[in-house]
């Protein structure tokens, strides 16, 4: 019994000490969720190199599958496959969007 | 992808679908998706292609012309007899000769500067005679400057009672092939040729005499092999300065190693095949002697009659198609990979079928040769039943495309691809039996083109009427033509060729040795010597 309440207790401690590690980790990834919001809802990046703006939805074909659909270039409907870069259509230079 | 991003991706997905859609062109949106393994689709990006071979007609009357990346590779055409196999082929040697002129072919003009090589096997003669008349009536209707263009380009391999072409059997003409390679080769064709029975005594002898005559560079000959057998002061003299150190030796300790009967049985086997005049007079001729009466030309299509007749059993004659076969295949791969050539084999099966020791050379070849530009194509009537299996398989993955006139086991070829041809109805395998149903009815000149990754796609092969009504002649006149135009190019008259034997047999052979010199052989030792010597007698 003792040793049970001994385990609760401690688990308890290791997740408070974790706390600020989770919460830091737990706002980067709202950071990056509301960066690929942004993207999607506006449909186009800026790239950063030379400024030329990008659409993310295109004729795409999945890098892993082969799958070619008019949609997002982040995603593949078919197998799932994410891309958190594209390429510049100007002058190539890879992008991350998210 | 977590949770968020998935939630992120479906909320906007819509969205990205419709800006997306809106980047096609009006026109196109409402287009169908090209099927990619629409053949028609294919061959319509590839018109621009200098090079469009004519094959047919599609069911909707517009021409179907093969790009050079499908018509220059391997293909396997089956059907029934009659069904239009022969036709099929006899388009494309027409096609070669044409554009070889420089002439347009089926109303497609000759591509510039072409140039092909081609040669036909034909172990049946129809269709070797088909081609003779189609060259005649093209010859006489020619300048005498594309006539003479014609006497050139055209070679023939034939054995009749007046001509003879000669095949230097044991010629390695500067090629880097090995005397030991030639001659394994030779006695191969020839053991599985025969119906003689070879011991294993008489298989090494015959090897070694055919490493002999490649070294030495002289035809089969059976008052030399007579002689070298049975007068050994000629034998030391033929062995001197000989290039091969190992064959030379074999043959200074003959009377040591190898029983009489042996020699003897050796020697029936060369008499046998040198019993035919046709034969003699073809692989007897001195090399030199070849080159001297057929001086080497541009040769560029190949036409080789291997049927048997009544100057040669069939045996006899399928023997040649493989020493020419073997030939093929020796120099094939050492040829500029930059002019194409095609080797067409009419009735496949009845000559890979017979010519077991061809079937490792052939499936080799079928692999390998592609890289230097040369298409096979097989003709057969039932191609996987006749062929060994290996071989058939090795040829089915080799080829880029089939053509599947009327038969019946290669229907199954295409019956899987049913639900893709249009016009076919029912569940997948009512639509696969009426596939099978219609390829094993069609009718003549009528066939399934599939070429691999393609959907199979009907077609009617090219329209080829019988020369000899356009020409106002009949069969016999052109035959006669092109054997009076033609075919002196690239054969000898048999007593020629009987006389230049001679003349080498009086100059290298000279007299032959008096009776009582005969050698006798090594004595028999003992009971098992005399009993092996016996055994060697009855062979």
């Amino acid at each position: 019994m003792t040793r049970a309440i001994l385990r609760v207790l401690g688990l308890g401690l290791l997740y408070l000490l974790a706390s600020p590690v989770f919460l830091v980790l737990g706002i980067r990834r709202l950071q990056k969720l509301q960066q690929l919001h942004r993207a999607l809802a506006a449909g186009a990046v800026t790239c950063p190199s030379c400024g030329y703006r990008n659409a993310l939805a295109a004729l795409a074909r999945c890098r892993r599958c082969g799958f070619a659909e008019y949609a997002t270039r982040l995603r593949c409907s078919a197998c799932g496959q994410t891309t958190k870069t594209i390429d510049c259509a100007s002058c190539q230079a890879s992008i991350r969007v998210w | 992808m977590g949770i968020g991003e998935d939630f992120l991706f479906r909320l906007h997905g819509a969205k990205g679908r419709r800006e997306a859609l809106r980047l096609v062109p009006k026109g196109e949106t409402a287009a169908v998706p090209e099927d990619p393994r629409s053949l028609p689709a294919f061959l319509a990006r590839e018109d621009g292609s200098e090079i469009r071979v004519p094959v047919g007609t599609l069911p909707d009357g517009r021409p179907l012309a093969l790009p050079a990346s499908i018509a220059w590779k391997a293909a396997i055409e089956v059907g029934a007899s009659g069904s239009g196999k022969t036709r099929k082929l006899l388009s494309r040697l027409k096609t070669e000769i044409l554009w070889n002129l420089g002439l347009p072919a089926f109303g497609s003009p000759a591509p510039a500067d072409y140039r092909s090589d081609l040669e036909l096997l034909d172990p049946k003669t129809e269709t070797f005679d088909e081609v003779k008349k189609l060259v005649a009536a093209l010859y006489i209707e020619s300048s005498p400057g594309r006539q003479r263009q014609l006497r050139q380009m055209i070679r023939v391999f034939d054995w009749t009672a007046e001509r003879v072409t000669p095949l230097p059997l044991y010629h390695l003409g500067g090629s880097d092939t090995s005397d030991a390679f030639l001659a394994h080769q030779r006695l191969d064709v020839e053991i599985a040729a025969s119906r003689l029975t070879y011991t294993d005594g008489v298989k090494g002898l015959a090897f070694m005499y055919g490493r002999l005559l490649a070294v030495k560079d002289i035809p089969p000959n059976v008052a030399y092999a007579r002689r070298f057998f049975r007068d050994a002061g000629f034998r030391t003299k033929e062995l001197t300065n000989l290039r091969s150190r190992d064959v030379a030796a074999y043959f200074a300790s003959l009377e040591e190693s190898l029983p009489r009967q042996t020699m003897e049985a050796f020697l029936r086997r060369l008499e046998h095949t040198l019993s035919f005049p046709e034969i003699r007079a073809s692989v007897g001729m001195p090399p030199n002697a070849v080159a001297r009466l057929l001086p080497s030309q541009d040769h560029r299509v190949t036409i080789g009659n291997y049927g048997p007749g009544t100057r040669l059993p069939l045996g006899k004659a399928l023997e040649r198609a493989s020493h020419r076969l073997v030939d093929l295949l020796r120099v094939l791969p050492r040829r500029n990979p930059a002019t194409p050539f095609f080797l067409l084999l009419e009735e496949a099966a009845v000559l890979l079928s017979q010519a077991g020791e061809l079937t490792d050379p052939l499936a080799n070849a079928s692999r390998t040769l592609r890289a230097f530009n040369v298409g096979i194509t097989l003709a057969a009537q039932d191609f996987a039943a006749a062929l060994p299996k290996p071989l058939a398989r090795t040829l089915l993955l080799n080829a880029r495309a089939f053509v599947l006139f009327q038969s019946r086991d290669e229907a199954e070829l295409v019956a899987s691809f049913a639900d893709e041809i249009p016009g076919l109805d029912g569940t997948s395998a009512q639509k696969k039996a009426a596939l099978v149903r219609e390829i094993q009815n069609l009718p003549p000149r009528h066939a399934y083109l599939y070429v691999k990754g393609y959907t199979p796609l009907r077609f009617v092969t090219l329209d080829m009427p019988d020369p000899a009504p356009a020409a106002g002649m009949t069969d016999a006149e052109l035959l006669a033509i092109f054997d009076r135009e033609i075919l002196p190019a690239s054969t000898v008259p048999l007593a020629v060729a009987d006389e230049e034997i001679r003349k080498w047999e009086a100059e290298t052979v000279g007299a032959p040795p008096s009776a009582g010199k005969t050698p006798a052989g090594p004595r028999p030792k003992g009971i098992a010597d005399l009993l092996a010597g016996l055994e060697e007698d009855e062979s």
